[in-house]
């Protein structure tokens, strides 16, 4: 069965910033090219030579390529039109655009994970602008969020998207599909200085192992030094079983985190706001998670129009012990990292205790004191990590101790 | 009879000469540049109103009487109010009861709510309109039935002719959603909050008399302010300036995308430092 015929992209009325692109194969002819755009007057040559230099590069001599161009940027327009060629013809090679050098930054093991807003991988509207609502972290996502007949031209955008979206200094992470789907998609997007991948529905260390091998082999094969952290994504009962076992499979896995949407259906239950059918899989989470030293993370918020109800979840589940959650709406970032960052009153307690801890050490004395109350060695230590939460956030100056007046 | 034309910088046949008036074809970006002063209102005087500095008067249309409001006069107006705009046309609508002809309004656009103004300009109070015209006001002065020239400048070329002096604003009517009764006005607050009032500064400062019309007087001082009161002859308080509902009409709508919710955040936080 040879396809001449093949498209790949979206155009529609409420499209943008993508095109629809159709590639026909000829025999002869040359390269005849039917663009339709709104920016064909400032644009239209130069998005017709991009066409023709990716033609040229797949070695294809005779097509009739149709665009509907509802403003896509290169990099959209080159990984539409690299799809279409690769549904028609066998090609290992790949039109990269150029690397942004501010795309080459690593992040630690341990940075704030408050808040990271999903992206789905086929939207680039959505990917343009997202560095500028100040998210912890990004995911372009080529799992759930992607059609299935879409995932293979999704692959391609996102590794275009990571060499040429500026996403502002957010944590680069990519969502991966189950099995070896997932592990192809390594291929597609490691290369591509990605700071963190997502493991859906991950019930094995096994999965992660592999995972962690795959990368490896393609950060050896390319000569990459900047480290890939692993977030498994726990979603279903099993997970849940093996969470510790995940935690701990590898160094590379720096968090934990739970969705429960699909959790609860794994279940037969609905999701309720309250949460009771899932209290205990959150919980274990955190405790894996906590018990394996790494950060646990929790699902996202559905109602994106409760911005009140988002913010008493966000308390709840930092009460808890999660350390961060999913966003599925830029507005959603601003109150998440308002409810996991600690409050002033926390701060100035916590100082408080630290202080007095301080004063004990240097006088001696084996018991903490404040006023009349004893301190415990755990509050203490509770007291010393929100000092260090706030310090690192920027809401305490690291030298607070000297500046407080005695 | 054939109009001497020549062919502007963008490749149109145009005339150098319009109803008697000349003017100047386009000669590409950049390339015209005037000379000359900015023009310079008349010398108002602060004997011209009470000690206590309290302009209020208690009608429009004894504002525009002490502003000497007689034929031939521009006057001018904002579109702060879009859709929802009750000011201007009351503006006409006394000038007609008192027996004024040949006005030139002179706003910074119209807007549906500005039909009713057809049958001044039918009935002679009002010579022409320089600002844009749609709808069956613009139907009425393509039908050739408006007396003087209709003239159509963009937002910054309006602002342009004011302070370079080719548009002379004898009496400049700004509606202010809050003001205080010295003058001194602003966008936003009270029922009609409208946003800023960018483009009534000009008018402001190159009109030979300004009156605030506003629904929502406060206690000196008005601030932060954006009209300053120093610039003001007089203060009208009316029922009501606007339309709330139809304030945010037209291009102009409450959005939902969070980019631009973003930038509209910025926007805010920006204009109240």
């Amino acid at each position: 069965m040879s396809q001449i015929c093949a498209t790949s992209g979206n155009s529609g009325p409420k499209i943008r910033s993508d095109c629809k692109i159709t590639l026909e194969l000829r025999n002869l002819g040359g390269i005849a090219i039917d663009l339709k755009s709104k920016v064909e007057v400032l644009y239209g040559e130069s998005i017709r030579q991009q066409c023709i230099d990716v033609l040229d590069y797949f070695g294809i001599k005779n097509a009739l390529l149709t665009i509907d161009d509802s403003g896509a940027l290169p990099f959209v327009l080159s990984a539409r039109l690299e799809s279409a060629i690769k549904n028609l013809s066998e090609s290992e090679g790949e039109y990269l655009p150029v690397m942004l050098e501010e795309n080459r930054y690593s992040t630690s093991p341990d940075i704030f994970r408050f808040s990271r807003l999903y992206l789905p991988g086929n939207n680039p509207a959505m990917m343009i602008n997202a560095g500028l609502h100040s998210a912890d972290g990004i995911i372009l996502d080529l799992e759930d969020s992607v059609a299935p007949d879409r995932k293979d031209e999704a692959r391609i955008l996102v590794r275009n998207a990571l060499r040429q979206v500026d996403f502002k200094g957010a944590e680069r992470m990519v969502r991966i599909n189950q099995g070896d789907r997932g592990l192809k998609d390594l291929e597609y997007v490691i290369p591509h200085n990605v700071n963190l991948v997502l493991i859906p529905k991950c019930e094995s260390p096994l999965t992660v192992k592999s995972i962690e091998s795959k990368i490896i082999a393609i950060m050896s094969k390319c000569g990459l030094v900047n480290p890939v952290h692993l977030m498994p994504i726990i979603e279903t009962a099993l997970g849940v079983e093996l969470a510790f076992e995940i935690a701990r499979s590898s160094t590379s896995v720096v968090a934990l985190a739970i969705g429960l949407e699909d959790f609860t259906a794994d279940l037969g239950v609905p999701r309720t706001v309250e949460g009771d059918e899932s209290f205990y899989a959150r919980t274990r989470i955190i405790n894996a998670a906590k018990a394996a030293g790494i950060q646990p993370i929790d699902s996202v918020f559905s109602d994106v129009g409760d911005m009140e109800a988002l913010r008493q979840n966000v308390l709840s589940s930092k009460a808890l012990g999660f350390v961060g959650m999913g966003c599925i709406h830029p507005r959603q970032i601003q109150v998440i990292k308002n409810g996991y960052a600690p409050e002033q009153e926390e701060i100035d307690k916590s100082k408080k205790i630290v202080q007095a801890f301080e004063d004990a050490r240097k006088n001696g004395l084996g018991v903490v004191a404040l006023g009349t109350k004893m301190i415990d060695p755990p509050v203490v230590v509770r007291a010393q990590k929100t000092i260090e939460l706030a310090v690192r956030l920027g809401l305490l100056s690291g030298n607070w101790m000297v500046e407080t007046p005695a | 009879m054939s109009i001497p034309s020549e062919i502007n910088a963008a490749g149109r046949a145009v005339p150098d000469v319009i109803n008697g008036i000349p003017v100047i074809p386009f000669k590409g970006v950049g390339k015209h540049k005037p000379s000359g002063f900015k023009y310079g209102p008349r010398i108002q005087s602060c004997s011209d109103y009470p000690e206590d500095g309290n302009k209020v008067v208690t009608t429009l249309e004894e504002a525009l009487l002490r502003c000497g409001i007689k034929d031939g006069m521009t006057i001018s107006t904002h579109h702060h109010l879009r859709d929802g705009d009750l000011v201007s046309n009351r503006i006409f609508e006394i000038a007609s009861e008192m027996g004024i002809k040949d006005l030139v309004w002179f706003p910074s656009a119209s807007f549906p709510c500005n039909d009713p103004l057809i049958k001044y300009l039918e009935d002679g109070t009002i010579n022409r309109i320089e600002g844009s015209m749609n709808g069956p006001l613009g139907r009425f002065v393509s039908e050739g039935r408006m007396k003087g020239t209709a003239i159509l400048r963009s937002h910054g070329g309006r602002v342009q002719a004011i302070q370079d002096g080719e548009v002379k604003i004898d009496i400049a009517v700004l509606a202010a959603p809050t003001a205080d009764s010295f003058g001194n006005a602003r966008g936003t607050g009270g029922n009609s909050g409208c946003g800023v009032l960018g483009y009534a500064k000009a008018d402001m400062m190159y009109a030979d008399k300004v009156i605030v019309v506003t629904d929502n007087l406060i206690e000196m001082p008005c601030f932060p302010m954006e009209i300053e009161g120093n610039y003001v002859d007089y203060v009208v308080v009316v029922d009501k300036i606007g339309i709330p509902e139809k304030i945010v009409s037209g291009t102009t709508q409450v959005t939902r995308s969070p980019d631009r919710l973003l930038i509209a955040e910025l926007t805010a936080a920006f204009s109240s430092l």
